[in-house]
């Protein structure tokens, strides 16, 4: 038997913006390597290869077209004809543009996109290749094991439905009846990037292909030694592409070249972690020469080198190799690919470590520090310190980058992150991307100086957010608390309810402690729980928000509570549609008003009858989705929707007790953030602290919602024995008592004690709730109706599985993808800022005496850079943006007002007549000369910024000048760039008109944003700035002040982003001569 | 020969010999072109731009019908070489090979925080030796008169003792070696005075700098504090310098004999090229940005690999892409990562040269400094 395989990779789309430069090469690698002569893989006689290469680009290997139709039929031929009978294996490689279903799990399955697709809204509403559909009828279909790797959502271009207009399984899963039967196909998935992000194209590969590509040809991956043989492991691929690709990252980052975050992630459907992938024989199996040199010379003849073979798993030494001493050409070794450590030690000096991912020849220097004398016990010298030469046994224990018993004292230093919500989840990272360490609301980790470290901070409520950490000597204590925007509308209301908001923060609580960073559904969640106590107990502020106590709800019943939030008051909440009832039968709801947030949140509340029912919601920009609602007696099951600032929608789930204080709770706690915690590690696979489930589990009472995400997590982690054994009753029989009626609880019971009656139980019971339990069930009743020769579950209307945070928009990374510009007369009636209006009302229009011609001179764009000023040639007379520092001096960038001569005018030089500032509202003003240059020049990696150029007018405009920040723009700051846009040949109309409702024509826009990058004469933004916006104020939005002057963008991969002369920069040049302009 | 003169049959006739002589192998040129040239070499392109241009990214180069010409001829007109090292080039392909040669077989590869991020498939062992050749390059700076003027590359061959060119030594005391034929002797009247100056006045002194490119911050940065020798026969003198903690351990190594044979072996320069609009004259503007990040005199740290075309004596010919600029920069075998040698002149596409130091490593300086050669 042979294998079969199909393979496609898309580079050439109709729509020509969507194209792209390595899918077809990559899919051309791997379907050389599944075809690879003796592999005992797949045959070109079992190969379907379709491919869209660029026009004139030629390939050697015979394919077909990718189109929509061919690859239809080609999935067709598997799920419906059985192509695959007789084979062994069954291989799917995908590149090119994919769409994420909005609301499945991490590793959902996407929409492929192949090359015949213009319209993708059309392509999503019609006939998608839903990949979700063709891989569950795979598993009844041979072959036995079927593989699957996913390169896709390599930057699809931007659509509001592209990622709503899907759908995502259903079923009723009592319909499965046992009768006995045939064997069902094992799967493996492994998706380069997680539901909802995008992933990358970097050269001449998809990032995600080149370490999967490595990884099949046995580079880097740690191979089990197997009878002579060397064994990869599904689990072990996933682990080293996973690795590859974060430190492929790391490196883009360190380049100045951030691309969006991208973390591969694997499925499995009856496929082991552990089963066999791949098998080397011994001459197959690719080595490399690892070349170690020793310095300094006088350790060269002391020193010998021994090498570690790791098992990546376990971190444990599984070989040893030495060499030397001496080591006066370094030490050779001829290993396989994978990972090694390679310790180095001579006597008089300290020993040297290093973790080594071999994947071709490399050398490694040693550079070897003399050994201090240790004070104390350590007066026995290298044996007292257990670092006798030969003797490295305690370097082995330590990870890669912490700093261990090897790394020299001058080596060391600690990285120390805090928060001040003790709730915040704080994790470190090395290079390679391997997590160090993590803990909540502060992390303490010694390290190795000098290398990159990334942090990743999760306040509760938010997405994480990423930063970098180095450090270059001693204790790098870190802040991580970047600041949440609540938005304008929310603030008022909570402010009403004397609810106070700290810098950007909420602190809602009234009894327990900590900081609490709020979002709409967090607020709405604390005002759902606190309707849960009675008038004269705690939580009475939160009570006044309105919603509803639900008056005369008994412990016998089950209840159901909606509230819908709009943070942004966008008449949002009046196109939402809420319908009840029982599954296929769901009723329209009419939402009644929060009363303490007028026009920000609504309700609805009733009964769930015996059985489960569903709530359905849908409307603008969230497609008509199905939340499972399941009945159980005392509990009011609470879903939340919520429209949050910036436009992402997430849905929220709790399970509160009818009456708490009846069931014995401890009071109004803060519950709800502990229940929003484990929700999100459950969702973001996040193993527990050491201690963490078991103290989790000794707080009583925790509701059974909180108890079933606590048992999925567990059962990951292969520690569901906590679940039956600690305690009495147990954890299982706890859960049951409380809540019968809750799916989960069956289904954790069935998973922790390897119960099929449990799972029988739990499909009567309805829907799980987690998405852990929704697969098990899926697999449970696919298994059995394969078994039975029924029909699969198959879907019948779209329902949401799983997590209770799902992002219902294109997530963060295509966030600008969205509108994002905000006309300037619709600021003006909007609550923003006072200092923001005022330098909304500062900014103006530049226009020149001819038509935009081309800039030259000094004053032009430095080569490369894509200054934001009109086209040439452009039929208007704008050259740019400028902001007026004084009523009668404007700043700008020397492009604007060099524009259309053949150099720039210099310092005290008189502008041609013709020159002009236009502020809107009748407030125009003649350019008369340019009073000044900046001079400072660029630092690193900023060559490209040009030259800001201070201009007086001829008379007062009537407009105060706008306030400056001088100090260093902060990462992650929330700004505002202004300026007057037009059309920009740089970017798709398309994504213009998204961006801007229309192609703009010179009006003044807003365009919101936020930093990614800060260098000395750069700041970096994603923010969908235009050609003219050249010379405009980037304003910082917690203050209000303007930190730069914007110069240029670029538009890449659907993210637009723009740079500006930080004022910083140019504080010691330009801060006195505006202070003497002010007078 | 100068860039985009190429025109008359001796001209001719030596471009194709030289690039025959720096391109790829068959084999190496198969593998990193394959099947899409024009497309590898964009994305060779599209790979390293970032690095020198700084925070943008490059405009569409797939876009760019005059660099898809570019690359095409370059592709095609290196088949060509390899049917036959003699064949004859058109001035657009000589033109093209540049790029080639540029992009993939002679970079010049701009060093960013201290490391070397876009490496070429072509040089896999460069990237090998990454982690080596960072450590080495911390120990390599701008040699800089007091106003920070850049005049050429020096790097630590013994705790607080600089090696340089004779020749950059007398720059840094305002005796051009270019346009004063009696530089050599001026020098050695010039050399006690700076001496004495720069001990005495601390403002005087020229600056050693390490980074990346001229940064506004003194930080790390050494000076200059005198001249310890200039050596009579070889372009080859030693500094004292002052203020660099530690300098011990920047010390690069020198080498007793190259890894293998010195003609066969692989080699890097760490140095300060500094590119110019006159060097590139000829090349397409868009390449020039992408190569080099324009000509705008910014000198930037860069790694230049490369091999070994000749020895004389103890004149060692190289072909590493140097600028002015380079002068002084050490020579390190790639597989050693132990200094052969100090470059001290070139001319562009013919050879450049490099004093080969582990032929004179009896010479008495050596000795007299304690410098040991392992």
């Amino acid at each position: 038997m042979t294998d079969h395989a199909i393979v496609i990779g898309i580079d050439d789309y109709a729509n020509a913006d969507w194209r792209l430069q390595a899918a077809v090469r990559d899919a051309v690698a791997f379907a050389k390597w599944v075809t690879a002569p003796d592999a005992g893989r797949a045959t070109p006689g079992t190969l379907t290869l379709l491919l869209s290469p660029a026009p004139g680009r030629d390939v050697d290997l015979p394919f077909v077209r990718a189109t929509r139709a061919a690859i239809a039929d080609t999935l067709s031929d598997y799920t419906l004809d059985a192509k695959g009978d007789g084979a062994d294996r069954l291989w799917v490689f995908y590149a090119g543009h994919a769409v994420h279903q909005a609301g499945g799990g991490l590793d959902a399955y996407p929409v492929l996109v192949p090359e015949d697709v213009i319209d993708l809204r059309r392509y999503l509403w019609d006939q998608p290749l839903e990949l979700s559909k063709y891989v569950p009828a795979l598993q009844l279909q041979p072959p036995v094991q079927q593989l699957f790797f996913i390169d896709a959502c390599r930057g699809i271009a931007d659509s509001d439905d592209a990622v709503t207009a899907t759908t995502v399984l259903h079923f009723d899963i009592a319909k499965s009846d046992d009768v006995g039967g045939r064997v069902h196909a094992r799967q493996a998935a492994f998706h380069a990037t997680t539901a909802g992000r995008l992933a990358n194209e970097v050269g001449l590969h998809g990032l995600f292909s080149r370490a999967l590509l490595q990884g099949l040809g046995g580079l880097g991956p740690t191979l089990r030694d197997e009878g002579g043989d060397w064994v990869l492991t599904f689990g072990e691929l996933a682990r080293f592409v996973a690795g590859r690709v974060a430190a492929a990252q790391e490196d883009l980052r360190t380049q100045g070249r951030p691309a969006p975050t991208q973390v591969p992630e694997p499925s499995m459907f009856g496929f082991a972690e552990g089963a066999t992938l791949l098998r080397f024989t011994p001459a197959q199996v690719p080595r490399a020469r690892l070349h170690l040199l020793v310095e300094p010379g006088d350790a060269q003849e002391l020193a010998g080198a021994s090498l570690r073979v790791l098992n990546s798993l376990t971190g444990e030494p599984e070989q040893q190799q030495r060499q030397g001493p001496p080591l006066a050409k370094g030490a050779q070794w001829r290993l396989l690919c994978r990972q090694h450590r390679v310790v180095v030690d001579a006597d008089g000096f300290e020993p040297w470590a290093k973790l080594v991912d071999l994947v071709a020849d490399t050398t490694e220097l040693a550079t070897l520090d003399p050994q201090r004398v240790r004070s104390g016990a350590g007066a026995g010298g290298l044996e007292a310190a257990g670092t006798r030469a030969g003797d490295t046994a305690d370097a082995d224990t330590a990870d890669a980058d912490t700093a261990d018993a090897a790394t020299a004292e001058h080596e060391r230093g600690r990285i120390s992150a805090r928060s001040a919500d003790p709730l915040t989840l704080i994790e470190l990272f090395d290079s390679t991307g391997s997590r160090l360490a993590r803990g909540y609301g502060s992390l303490d980790h010694e390290v190795r100086r000098e290398r990159p470290y990334r942090l990743r901070v999760t306040p509760p409520g938010h997405d994480p957010i990423q930063r970098q950490a180095y450090v270059t000597s001693g204790t790098e204590e870190i802040d991580v608390d970047g600041r949440v925007m609540l938005s304008p509308p929310l603030v008022t209301a909570l402010t009403a309810a004397h609810i106070s908001t700290i810098g950007g923060r909420s602190d809602a609580s009234e009894v327990f402690d900590g900081w609490a960073a709020a979002s709409m559904g967090a607020v709405l969640a604390w005002g759902a729980w606190a309707a849960r106590f009675p008038d004269n107990d705690h939580g009475q502020r939160l009570r006044s928000l309105g919603v509803d106590p639900i008056a005369g709800a008994t412990t016998d019943r089950a209840y159901v509570q909606v509230l819908v939030g709009d943070a942004e008051r966008r008449d949002w909440l009046g196109q939402i549609d809420v319908a009840f009832g029982p599954p296929g039968a769901e009723r329209p709801r009419g939402l009644r008003p929060v009363l303490g947030l007028p026009g920000l949140a609504g309700q609805w509340t009733g009964a769930v009858p015996d059985g489960g029912a569903a709530v359905v919601v849908a409307g603008p920009d969230l497609h008509r989705t199905g939340l499972p609602v399941p009945a159980v007696q005392g509990y009011v099951a609470v879903v939340i929707v919520a429209a949050e600032p910036g436009g992402q929608i997430e849905i929220h789930r709790y399970l509160h007790p009818v009456d708490p204080t009846g069931h014995g709770h401890p009071g109004f706690t803060d519950l709800v953030r502990h229940q929003e915690l484990s929700w999100r590690g459950l969702e973001q696979q996040q193993s527990f602290l050491p201690g963490e489930a078991e103290r989790l589990l000794a707080d009583e009472p925790l509701d059974p919602l909180s108890l079933a995400i606590i048992g999925y997590r567990l059962v990951r982690e292969g520690r569901a024995d906590l679940l039956t054994r600690a305690g009495s009753p147990s954890v299982i029989e706890r859960m049951l008592a409380l809540a019968p009626g809750l799916p989960d609880a069956h289904v954790v019971a069935a998973l922790a004690q390897a119960a099929d009656t449990a799972m029988l139980r739990a499909a009567e019971a309805g829907t799980p709730l987690v998405a852990d339990g929704y697969s098990a069930l899926f697999e449970a009743a696919t298994q059995r109706a394969a078994a039975t020769g029924l029909p699969p579950p198959t879907p019948d209307r779209p329902l949401i599985q799983g997590s209770a945070w799902t992002l219902l928009d294109a997530g963060h990374d295509v966030a600008t993808a969205r509108p994002p510009a905000i006309a300037a007369d619709a600021i003006s009636a909007s609550p923003w800022d006072e200092q923001v209006r005022a330098a909304l009302a500062a900014t103006g229009r530049i226009s020149s005496p001819g038509a935009g011609g081309t800039a030259t001179g000094p004053g032009a764009p430095a080569p490369g850079t894509t200054p934001d000023v009109p086209a040439p040639g452009a039929a208007i007379m704008a050259t740019g943006s400028a902001v007026l520092v004084t009523p009668d001096v404007l700043a700008t960038t020397e492009q604007v007002v060099g524009a259309g001569q053949r150099q720039a005018p210099s310092g005290g030089a008189p502008l041609p007549p013709g020159w002009a500032a236009d502020f809107g509202g009748g407030r125009r003003a003649a350019l008369r000369r340019v009073l000044h240059h900046t001079t400072a020049s660029p630092g690193v990696g900023a060559d490209t910024a040009p030259r800001l150029a201070l201009v007086a007018l001829d008379a007062p405009t009537g407009v105060q000048g706008v306030e400056f920040d001088w100090t260093r723009p902060r990462v992650g700051a929330r700004i505002a760039v202004i300026g007057h846009s037009y059309r920009d040949p740089r970017i798709p109309v398309t994504a213009l008109e998204d961006a801007f409702g229309n192609v703009p024509r010179g009006e003044k826009f807003v365009v919101p944003g936020e930093i990614v990058q800060v260098q000395p004469g750069t700041v970096r933004y994603e923010a969908f700035t235009t050609a003219g916006m050249a010379g405009g104020p980037v304003v910082e939005l917690d203050s209000g002040l303007v930190i730069g002057i914007h110069f240029g963008g670029e538009f890449t991969d659907g993210v637009k982003y723009g740079f500006a002369v930080p004022m910083a920069f140019l504080q010691h040049e330009l801060r006195p001569l505006i202070e003497r302009l002010r007078g | 020969m100068q860039r985009g003169k190429a025109g008359g049959g001796m001209a001719q006739q030596h471009d194709a010999e030289w690039f025959a002589r720096l391109l790829p192998s068959n084999e190496q040129l198969d593998e990193l072109l394959g099947d899409d040239p024009t497309a590898a070499l964009l994305g060779v392109a599209r790979d390293r731009a970032p690095v020198e241009m700084g925070v943008e990214r490059p405009p569409d180069l797939e876009r760019d019908p005059e660099l898809q010409r570019l690359f095409e001829l370059a592709s095609t007109a290196a088949r060509k070489l390899q049917a036959t090292t003699t064949a004859a080039l058109s001035p657009d392909e000589v033109q093209a090979l540049h790029a080639l040669v540029h992009l993939v077989a002679r970079p010049a590869l701009r060093v960013r925080d201290g490391d070397v991020p876009a490496i070429p498939a072509s040089w896999q062992r460069l990237e090998g030796a990454r982690s080596v050749i960072t450590v080495r390059l911390r120990g390599i700076g701008r040699l800089d008169t007091p106003e920070r003027a850049s005049m050429g590359t020096g790097w630590f061959i013994a705790p607080d003792l600089l090696a340089t060119n004779n020749h950059v030594v007398a720059a840094l005391c305002g005796i051009s070696a270019h346009h004063n034929p009696r530089w050599r002797e001026d020098l050695d009247q010039a050399a006690p005075v700076h001496d004495r100056r720069w001990k005495a006045q601390p403002s005087s002194r020229p600056v050693w700098d390490p980074g990346d490119a001229p940064a506004p911050s003194d930080a790390g940065v050494g000076r200059v504090t005198g001249i310890r020798m200039t050596h009579p026969q070889h372009d080859l003198a030693f500094l004292d310098v002052e203020g660099v903690q530690d300098s011990g351990r920047l010390v690069l190594p020198l080498a007793s004999a190259p890894s293998g044979e010195p003609i066969a072996v692989n080699y890097y320069l760490g140095g300060y090229p500094v590119v110019t609009a006159h060097q590139t004259a000829g090349l397409h503007p868009a390449l020039v940005d992408l190569l080099f990040g324009g000509t705008d005199q910014i000198v930037h740290k860069r790694v230049s690999p490369g091999g070994l075309i000749g020895l004389v004596s103890a004149d060692a010919q190289h072909d590493a892409s140097t600028l002015g600029g380079s002068s002084g920069s050490p020579v390190i075998d790639l597989t050693t990562h132990r200094v052969v040698g100090i470059h001290y002149s070139g001319v562009y596409g013919q050879r450049n040269h490099a004093v080969a130091l582990w032929t004179v490593n009896d010479d008495a300086v050596f000795r007299d400094f304690g410098i040991r050669f392992t």
